[in-house]
């Protein structure tokens, strides 16, 4: 008897370490499959939409490690994009949409970097991407903004990245593109949407995945007008969640709501990849 | 005493001008937040190209054995496809009047290298983010640095032309 419950015993350790040394193994192994060609890449965001105007976008995000070695196929990202679906010069454009988005992006063999990037109204160079910088620390709390500039004729977008202390400050506009001086200037787009979170690219094997550590977006707030004489962004938080979109990687959820009690302006949103 | 009074008066109207120049301006019910006002930092681009001395501070075949091994911002596809079509240094001006007015954040005489990509090269935006192919690229590059400065769409695949977004 005692002899069958020490084999039983013995067994289950095995079946035990069996399972734990799978699971490593499995966690090692597995990948991910997030945009060749053929496919999307993936995301961890939140995406708010309304039917009037947001007029600018606003978020703080805390800068993580991230990684993209080389062989990751493509990049890692935390960032916030003002979206525009459905004005005609935008629903023609090249990608049938317009956006600015502002972030920090790890792209394949490269370091963390500042960025900001547009896809205007118009065809052929319609994508632009402006690379800024190497990121502040790992810890930092940087603040993104995109607001709409009401002093200029058409509306340009300024962008700005900056820390408390203003020691990091990027900005960047974006301009209306011109139709190759054969006419005047495409109107400029009008977001209805906002995305705060991640975007993965790239179907690497196990040894080349990137990597992202948690990373917090708070101060989700929006402009309720467009920037004037007065040089303030007016702005309404977030008061309650918008659709979670999680690709697991990128994972992202609310980790405070917005609107609840004691929470940050704007509630907490966090994501990370890819383990 | 009157001249005075008259002064003072003057001094407290300029100043309530001054303090409430933002309430003016404020929507019912929203928070102001003040724009940063201070000078910023010109772009610096991330480490890319080695600079050698001379009038040509990197070649075409620099430009592309880096486009070949990094990738381009938010792009997909095979490096190895890419080739690197022209090489020219001009000024961030230029970059404006090429790109459809598009704002480098430089000054306007720096010494930039503009570099013209064939792909195909797949770019896309925000979820759900389907790749759009593109015959062409660009890719920036700060002529004294050699530091990326920039990149982006050109022209648009003719194997994903009439609506249809997705590459073949």
């Amino acid at each position: 008897m005692s002899i069958q419950i020490r084999f039983g015993s013995r067994v289950l350790q095995l079946v035990v370490l069996g399972f734990l040394l799978g699971a490593a193994a499995h966690a090692q192994t597995t990948t991910y499959s997030c945009g060749n060609p053929q496919s999307g890449h993936c995301y961890g965001v939140n995406s708010w939409t309304q039917s009037g105007e947001y007029f600018g976008a606003y978020t703080d995000i805390a800068q993580v490690a991230m990684s993209c070695p080389s062989g990751c196929g493509g990049f890692v990202d935390d960032e916030i994009w003002l979206i525009d679906r459905s004005s005609s010069n935008c629903t023609t454009n090249d990608f049938q949409m317009c956006w600015v988005e502002a972030g920090t992006i790890e792209s394949e063999g490269s370091n963390p970097t500042y960025f900001w990037a547009d896809a205007r109204p118009g065809t052929g160079n319609t994508f632009n991407a402006h690379y800024l910088g190497g990121t502040d620390p790992v810890g930092t709390v940087d603040h993104y903004m995109i607001v709409k500039d009401g002093r200029s004729s058409p509306n340009n977008y300024l962008i700005f990245i900056y820390d408390d202390s203003h020691s990091t400050l990027y900005n960047g506009t974006s301009s209306v593109a011109g139709t190759g001086g054969c006419g005047s200037a495409l109107p400029q787009m009008a977001g209805t949407e906002i995305d705060i979170g991640q975007e993965l690219a790239g179907s690497p094997s196990a040894a080349n995945k990137a990597s992202a550590a948690s990373a917090n977006f708070t101060r989700n707030i929006w402009a309720v007008q467009a920037l004037d004489s007065s040089y303030t962004f007016w702005y309404n938080a977030q008061t309650a969640a918008g659709g979670v979109r999680s690709d697991n990687p990128p994972t992202a959820s609310w980790t405070i709501n917005p609107g609840s009690s004691g929470a940050p302006e704007g509630g907490q949103f966090t994501t990370r990849c890819c383990s | 005493m009157s001249r005075q009074i008259v002064l003072i008066s003057l001094v407290a109207l300029l100043a309530g001008g001054t303090a409430c120049d933002s309430c003016r301006h404020a929507p019912v019910g929203a928070v102001q937040l003040k724009l940063p006002t201070e000078t910023p930092q010109r772009p610096q681009g991330m480490k890319a190209l080695d600079v050698k001395p001379g009038a040509e501070p990197f070649s075409q075949a620099d430009v592309t054995q880096y486009v070949q091994t990094h990738r381009l911002a938010k792009s997909v596809g095979d490096l190895s496809q890419l080739q690197v079509e022209s090489l020219q240094f001009i000024t961030a001006r230029e970059v404006s009047g090429r790109l459809q007015n598009v704002s480098t954040g430089l000054p306007d005489d720096q010494r930039v290298a503009f570099a013209v990509i064939k792909g195909p090269l797949y770019f896309s935006g925000p979820a759900p983010g389907k790749p759009v192919a593109f015959e062409r690229a660009y890719a920036l590059f700060d002529a004294q640095t050699g530091n990326l400065l920039m990149s982006g769409t050109l022209e648009r695949g003719k194997a994903s032309t009439g609506g249809d977004n997705q590459p073949k």
